[in-house]
Formats: structure tokens, C-alpha cells, sequence
């Protein structure tokens, strides 16, 4: 069963097509992983999937639903996460803090219940802060939890952004670079855990990322994107050996 | 857990207690002081709450002034014309203020930063220029005979809410989300936050309690004039929640209290030192400038403005 469909999306800066005519169908528990060359516009489609760009041509949907143009935070309650390439904290907070706002995304306490701390608000604090903890507790962090978010060594801020996306119990989780700037330990850590999120909370994940380690070791499937355009599909296996990939990350010389 | 929920209401209550009591023997407190003090707990009302928009939400508004002329004049109106009890009055003038905020907030809380801050200067500004033309409240005459009704027990009262209030609100889900706007709005929206949505609940919230403050201070000058809420009353509030530290509900409540008190007490300079020139104003801005370079984030601020929104 797909998940996510995208069909003929094009998303446009001015002139440039940051991502022209591209077709993608994610299906329920995939891991997939989306490679290509700098500028490729791999992120564009993860901003174009949350709702941060809107495409010129195009549709999205996502469990059967039309998600094309409308708001991130709309798509984030449908279930859909994501981290960021150059990490977007909340660094002058608590990493308690970060995850809780995530954690509470399906909870709603009334205003009324804010202001005058009703049972009901505690009730509800308390669970929004248990799940938090999980999230934490996942990624390896939960002894942190007090720590402000902007002390955190680098790849631990990468692991609690990977926190705060699980936190909002999404089906569909959109990992960009979560290897970047992580030490090889780092990095083995990061693909057992993928893994886990895969195989334990069935969710779905799709993967941008620029260590060839890790993409060929836990996707099912890769994409390969240049200049916006698909150039390749298939197994890691399979990609690995396809002209067209080694054209687009070598140069043409190193395919002849 | 029982225990910690009614041991806060009990401080409540405990806290109205001892307002109510201090008012009994306020009419033996000087009149010099007891006017310091009561403009104290007004620029706390102001300060807390425009620390909310500006320290919590991270949104830069200019506009508190306006919020606290528009809760002012409607109030006193109310009370004047038609002789409404004053809380009513009270809560209706903060109720038109957080609706103005509500129809500013719309169109503007798209803007950012420095354009932000323009946009809300100019609605105070515009609030202001009505002011001056509109009649019925005496226009540039100003309006007087406003019944005198604020003493301390209301204006320690409203200041017992206010900070109650943004407490609440601050450690909360709701205010969560509004320090995930200021932190990082794109991260926010990623999250599930609607940001809109609570940028321009803390527009409102700022707004009501900038109305209610204005009542009161209007009950107590009993004259009202729009040359009181120009654009450097808005400042004035801004420089007290920057010096106390953006974000921090004590620190910038102590800080309106150092800032309303500061400049009484050094009118003891002059008498001290003999001079001629009062060299009051002089060191009143020396010392916000010495403070802000030794504690650029504020007495008991731990955020700092970025420099630049990126």
C-alpha cells in the first residue's frame, strides 16, 4: 500500500526548477533513501512533502489524503516529520522542553484549564512529559532531559532533533542528513537506531544522506536525484554500479 | 501532587489576603510614596505583559503604549458617561484593547523583526492621532474629571493576576509553543505548532493586560491626555523588560520596579552634591548603559535577542 504519492511535482525558484516533473510513490514501512549531488533539490522535496515550499504543478497525497499547498503544521498533524539539515533547535530551551512541544501535538488543554491548573491540566502535562521521556529514552538522551539544547555536543543535537520528530507520532519521518558531522561511532549508533524506528515503531522512513555507508547498508530502495530530476532507482546494489550515478557524482571521464 | 495544587491556591488567596490588608493602612502611607508605589505596580502589569509578545513570542512590538490608551480612554468613558462599576470598566477597556490587538495582530504578525516593529509603531501611533480628534473624550483638550478609583488593592491585585497569569501560561503547552515560535519558527511549524494561531493569542493576551493597566492608571491621574501615550511610553515599557531580560517574568517585573523607583531616588543627587543642574536624567541613562554592557542579556534574563533573524 503506498503511503506518500507524489505526482508530476514541480517546484519552481523564479526560473529555476528546483524540482521538475518528479513521481514518487513511499510505501508503508519503506526505508528509502534519496542521494544526489549538492544542489540536487533533495531537500526541496522533503519542504515540498511538509508544506514549507508550495509546487507550481503537481499533487500530494498522503494516506489517500490531498496534502498539495497546505500548511506544515497541518501535514505534521497527518503524521508526517522531519528533522532539518543544519540542525533547527530550540536551543535556548531545555531538551525536555524541545521534545515536549512535539510530544503534545495531539493533546489540547483549553486555555481556561492553562490558566486555572486544573487536574486536568496536570493529567495532561504529566502524560505530554511521559512521552517526551520515551522519545528521549529512544534516542539515548533521557539523562540530558535538563540540559539547554544549544550545550548539546553535535551529534547529540542531531539525535534530539530525530527525538523531537518521533515525539509527534508521525507515520512518516523525513531524516535529512542525519549523519552529517557524526564520528564513525556516531554514525553506527545513527543506523541501528533508523533501523529500530523501521523494524520496532513501523514507521516510514525516507533518508537523505550523504554517507554512502550508511544509504547502502539500511535502504531498501534509493532514489537518485540531479538537477531536480530522477536519473536512478532501484536497490542500493543495483544503484551503485548504474552509469548514470557515477556520471552525476563523478564526472562523465569517470564513467568512460 | 494534591497537595502542590492546593497549596498554590491557597497562596492566592493568601496573596489578595495581604493586598487587601496593605490597602486598609495605605492612607497613612506619604502620598509621595504611596503614588511611586503606585505606578510601580502599573509598570509591572505593562512590563509582564509586554514580555509575553516581545521576550516570550519573540514577536518585537512596539505598540504597548497604544494598547494602554486604548484601555484607558474606553474605561474612563465608561465610567464617566455611563458610571460603570470600575472592574467592569476595568475588563472592558482590556477587552477592546486585546480586540484591537486581534485585528493588528492579523494582518501584521506576517511581518518580522524590524518590520514588525515599524508596523506596530504606527498602529500606536494612529491609535494616538484618533485620540486627538475624537471629541467625546475630550480630543487635544484632554479628559478630566475621571472618578478616582484605583488604589492599591486594585492596582496589586491586577498585578497578582498578571504575573499569576503569564506564569501559568508560561509553563504550559500553550506557552511552550510560544517560546518555540521565538526560538525557531520554521522548527515550530515542523512540530505541528500553529504559529499564527499563537502569535496572535500572545498579541491578544500582551494587549488585554496593556488595556487594564491603562484603566488604572487613568483612575488615578484622573485627566487623560494623548500626548501621555506617544511612542516613547511604548519604549519606556520596552527599556524595563530589556533591562530585566527578555523572557524572564521576575526579572522584568523587579526591573519595572527598579525603573519607576530609580528616578525618584536620584533626585537626592541634586540635594546631596548642591548643583545647580539636575544631573538626574544623566545618570539615570549611564547606569541602563552600564547595565547592558555588563549584562547584555538582562538582570535575570538567560535569552538573548539574536542580532539578526535569519
Amino acid at each position: 500500500m503506498s503511503l506518500l504519492k507524489l505526482e508530476d511535482v514541480t517546484v519552481a525558484f523564479g526560473g529555476l526548477l528546483a524540482v521538475s516533473n518528479f513521481d514518487l510513490t513511499v510505501d508503508d514501512k519503506e526505508l528509502l533513501g534519496l542521494i544526489g549531488p549538492n544542489g540536487a533539490g533533495k531537500t526541496t522535496v522533503f519542504n515540498v512533502i511538509t508544506g514549507f515550499h508550495i509546487p507550481v504543478k503537481g499533487r500530494i497525497t498522503f494516506t489517500n489524503k490531498d496534502i498539495t499547498g497546505k500548511s506544515p503544521s497541518y501535514i505534521a498533524k497527518l503524521g508526517i516529520s522531519r528533522t532539518f539539515q543544519n540542525i533547527r533547535l530550540f536551543s535556548n530551551l531545555t531538551v525536555l522542553d524541545n521534545v515536549m512541544i512535539a510530544a503534545q501535538l495531539h493533546f489540547n488543554i483549553p486555555y481556561l484549564h492553562t490558566f486555572l491548573r486544573t487536574p486536568l491540566f496536570y493529567k495532561i502535562e504529566e502524560a505530554i512529559e511521559k512521552k517526551a521521556l520515551n522519545a528521549l529514552e529512544l534516542v539515548g538522551l533521557k539523562e540530558v532531559k535538563d540540559e539547554i539544547a544549544k550545550n548539546l555536543p553535535y551529534g547529540d543535537q542531531r539525535k534530539l532533533e530525530i527525538a523531537r520528530a518521533i515525539a509527534t507520532e508521525p507515520r512518516l519521518i523525513l531524516l535529512d542528513e542525519p549523519a552529517a558531522g557524526m564520528n564513525p561511532k556516531e554514525t553506527e549508533d545513527l543506523m541501528k537506531m533508523i533501523k529500530f524506528l523501521r523494524d520496532e515503531l513501523d514507521l516510514t522512513i525516507i533518508l537523505i544522506e550523504h554517507d554512502m555507508k550508511v544509504v547502502m547498508n539500511i535502504c531498501e530502495r534509493v532514489v537518485v536525484l540531479n538537477y531536480g530530476e530522477i536519473i536512478a532507482e532501484g536497490t542500493p546494489d543495483e544503484i551503485k554500479t548504474k552509469p548514470e550515478v557515477l556520471e552525476a557524482y563523478l564526472g562523465s571521464a569517470a564513467v568512460g | 501532587m494534591e497537595k502542590i495544587k492546593n497549596y498554590r491556591y491557597l497562596l492566592f488567596i493568601l496573596g489578595v489576603l495581604i493586598i487587601y490588608l496593605i490597602n486598609l493602612v495605605s492612607p497613612h502611607i506619604n502620598p509621595y510614596y504611596f503614588q511611586i508605589i503606585i505606578f510601580a505596580g502599573i509598570n509591572i502589569i505593562l512590563a509582564v505583559s509586554l514580555n509575553v509578545i516581545n521576550g516570550l513570542c519573540g514577536q518585537f512590538s512596539l505598540g504597548h503604549a497604544g494598547f494602554m490608551a486604548v484601555g484607558a480612554y474606553f474605561s474612563s468613558f465608561l465610567t464617566f458617561y455611563y458610571r460603570i462599576p470600575f472592574s467592569l470598566a476595568l475588563i472592558c477597556g482590556g477587552i477592546l484593547a486585546g480586540l484591537i490587538g486581534l485585528g493588528v495582530g492579523i494582518p501584521t504578525l506576517r511581518l518580522r523583526g524590524d518590520y514588525l516593529a515599524i508596523a506596530t509603531l504606527g498602529m500606536g501611533e494612529i491609535i494616538r492621532v484618533i485620540l486627538f480628534n475624537l471629541d467625546i473624550v475630550g480630543g487635544a483638550r484632554g479628559f478630566p474629571g475621571i472618578p478616582k478609583y484605583t488604589n492599591f488593592f486594585w492596582v496589586y491585585l491586577v498585578v497578582l493576576l498578571v504575573l499569576v497569569s503569564s506564569y501559568n501560561l508560561l509553563k504550559s503547552p500553550q506557552g511552550r509553543a510560544i517560546l518555540s515560535i521565538r526560538e525557531d519558527e520554521i522548527a515550530s511549524e515542523a512540530m505541528g505548532v500553529d504559529i499564527t494561531r499563537f502569535k496572535i493569542f500572545a498579541f491578544i493576551f500582551g494587549a488585554f493586560w496593556a488595556g487594564i493597566a491603562g484603566g488604572l492608571w487613568a483612575h488615578y491621574l484622573q485627566f487623560l491626555h494623548p500626548s501621555s501615550f506617544t511612542f516613547m511610553k511604548s519604549v519606556e515599557v520596552l527599556v524595563m523588560i530589556v533591562l530585566g531580560g527578555l523572557g524572564s517574568i521576575s526579572g522584568v517585573a523587579i526591573s519595572a520596579v527598579l525603573l519607576t523607583f530609580l528616578p525618584e531616588l536620584l533626585r537626592y543627587v541634586k540635594v546631596i552634591f548642591n548643583t545647580t543642574v539636575d544631573p538626574r536624567m544623566v545618570i539615570y541613562s549611564l547606569l541602563l548603559i552600564l547595565t547592558m554592557l555588563l549584562r547584555p542579556q538582562g538582570l535575570l534574563g538567560s535569552y538573548r535577542r539574536k542580532a539578526r533573524e535569519q
